[in-house]
């Protein structure tokens, strides 16, 4: 029987911006253990200015690690390995609104890799992007200009880019954020898909009250780990008093 | 029997006015094709950069072959262009400043290199025509012989090279321009992509910055395409309606300057921005008549 190995680990990792003293310090952890072949959704919690987002670039390889270390399914994390096991979801705002192109064009970026650099883009890769479309219910909006949707509907394209991917591990920057009821429920139901199939979710999260309903874990970090747990114990009132107090 | 008289007319026009109109059309639609992808990058200000960089290049070309032969001044100004944009990628990896500062800061220091080597050199009674700097000097490309022009020839594999690359790595361009940190993340900003871009934006501006002038390159690579932006839902149409648009500009200045006597890349110029200007409002209407009264989350 094969050992089960936690997705992740960070060993001692320092990380940051250039040119600027680490945002990151001294970060150890390991993710839960996949648990009847399927994943968990982890909330990455803390105070603003605490790292989260210099976190997910640092394990999608857009940042480097200055110390430490970093495993993915037991290897070393490269840029290569990023790119075949990694899907990076950034906020949405981060993209120009008035670019010229639609939410089928975007899903299809998700399976490039695939596809190969310079090879045509063929139609059953439309299909499966429409599939992944459906997924988030945006099947309909498929060929609006992308400037014409509503945040949350933007921020179900990405995901759904991330989704066709089929990666294993997934980094979201506030999925969340300034999402209507509807598109929320949209959204969660993309994480239970993610955990259903084995995928590993790490997803900043800024609403403290949500964080023990919608993940089974959470990460709760200040520049340094302060806890790591299931989301019921991190979520504790003196675990965040000591967090978001320090 | 077509009158002597026609006939007459018709070889005039071959000679001497229909080469700078093609000129003009080959020089627009690479302008246009490749201005696409530098405005939705928001750098269009990089044409700048380079129609000031090539004079170093230039100068340079002339000391190492001692004469001035197109093909070595072409030569020189296209490796300045394209020291300059790798010069400007290089410092905005490396910097945290932003690309605007970026090129304004390389633009200045490469013209002022090229100021200098003229006069440490004592190049500076070689006569270097301001005005042709500006609005090039396109009723000089003539076919007085019936031979296509050397300009033609390189506006045209100018062109040709900027239309096959882009549509060799049209997915890899669209990525790298409209999320470049998830290019980044799935390994798609590979250094052959970068380099070749490079090395076509600076043909394409060169070839263009020596036919048409600064002014004129400048207005053919954002007019055209930020009036085809204003009305395009996916970047295919984009460029499609770049290049007509950016065709439609060259044969109204051109046939006003044949009317009027007037210098053609200025009016050319002209009648990009007037096609701007007038996708501007009309592009205006235009969204509004279709999107009136429904929220975005319900539009098709």
């Amino acid at each position: 029987m094969s050992e089960v190995r936690p997705i992740l680990t960070l060993e001692h990792v320092w990380a940051g911006y250039p040119h600027a003293p680490p945002v990151l310090e001294n970060i150890c952890y390991q993710s839960p253990l996949p648990r009847d072949g399927k994943g968990h959704a982890i909330a990455i919690i803390g105070p603003n200015g605490a790292g989260k987002t210099t976190l997910l670039k640092v394990l999608a390889a857009l940042l480097p690690v200055s110390a430490g270390a970093i495993t993915l399914f037991g290897m070393p994390l490269t840029a290569e390995r990023v790119a075949d096991k990694v899907a990076y979801v950034p906020q949405h705002h981060t993209i120009d609104a008035r670019f010229p192109t639609t939410p089928l064009d975007i899903v299809l970026m998700g399976l490039y890799r695939r596809i190969g650099f310079a090879r045509r883009i063929k139609d059953h890769h439309k299909q499966e992007a429409m599939l992944a479309l459906e997924q988030v219910r945006m099947h309909q909006h498929a060929h609006a200009p992308y400037g014409t949707l509503s945040g949350g509907q933007k921020q179900r394209v990405f995901i759904a880019r991330a989704l066709v991917s089929r990666a294993q591990l997934y980094l979201m920057d506030e999925p969340l954020n300034g999402i209507d009821k509807e598109g929320h429920a949209i959204i969660l139901d993309s994480f239970h898909r993610i955990t259903q199939q084995g995928g590993l979710l790490l997803c900043v999260h800024h609403a403290l009250a949500t964080v023990k309903e919608h993940f089974s874990h959470a990460l709760l970090l200040n520049k340094t780990l302060i806890k790591d747990g299931t989301s019921i114990d991190v979520c504790q009132d003196e675990t965040l008093k000591q967090a978001y107090i320090s | 029997m077509i009158p002597h008289q026609t006939i007459d007319a018709l070889h005039t026009f071959l000679i001497i006015d229909a080469p700078p109109l093609v000129a003009a059309s080959l020089c627009a639609l690479s302008c246009a094709l490749v201005g696409n992808f530098l405005l939705l990058q928001k750098r269009a200000l990089l044409t700048d950069a380079v129609s000031h960089s090539v004079l170093p290049g230039i100068v340079l070309a002339f000391l190492i072959i001692g004469t001035i032969h197109p093909i070595g001044m072409t030569v020189g100004a296209w490796l300045a262009a394209w020291l300059t944009i790798t010069t400007i990628n290089l410092l905005k990896r490396l910097t945290p400043m932003d690309t605007h500062t970026l090129i304004g800061i390389v633009l200045t220091t490469m013209f002022a290199t090229g100021v200098v080597l003229l006069e440490r050199t004592h190049l500076d009674n070689v006569h270097l025509d301001i005005q042709h700097a500006l609005f090039g000097n396109l009723s000089a490309i003539i076919a007085p012989d019936g031979r296509v022009p050397p300009t033609i020839l390189f506006l045209g594999a100018s062109l040709l090279c900027a239309a096959l690359f882009i549509v060799i790595v049209y997915k890899e361009l669209v990525l790298i321009t409209f999320d470049d940190v998830y290019a980044r993340t799935i390994r798609y900003d590979v250094p052959l992509l970068s380099v070749g871009w490079t090395a076509v934006l600076s043909l394409v501006l060169v070839a263009g910055f020596q036919a048409v002038g600064a002014i004129l390159i400048l207005s053919l690579v954002i007019s055209p395409v930020a009036a085809a932006h204003l009305y395009a839902r996916r970047l295919p149409q984009q460029i499609g309606l770049s290049l007509v648009f950016a065709l439609a500009a060259v044969f109204v200045g051109y046939g006003a300057s044949l009317i009027s006597g007037i210098n053609s890349a200025a009016l050319i110029a002209i009648s990009a921005g007037l096609i701007q200007i007038y996708a501007m409002f009309n592009a205006k209407q235009h969204s509004r008549a279709r999107y009136a009264g429904k929220p975005p989350s319900r539009l098709p």
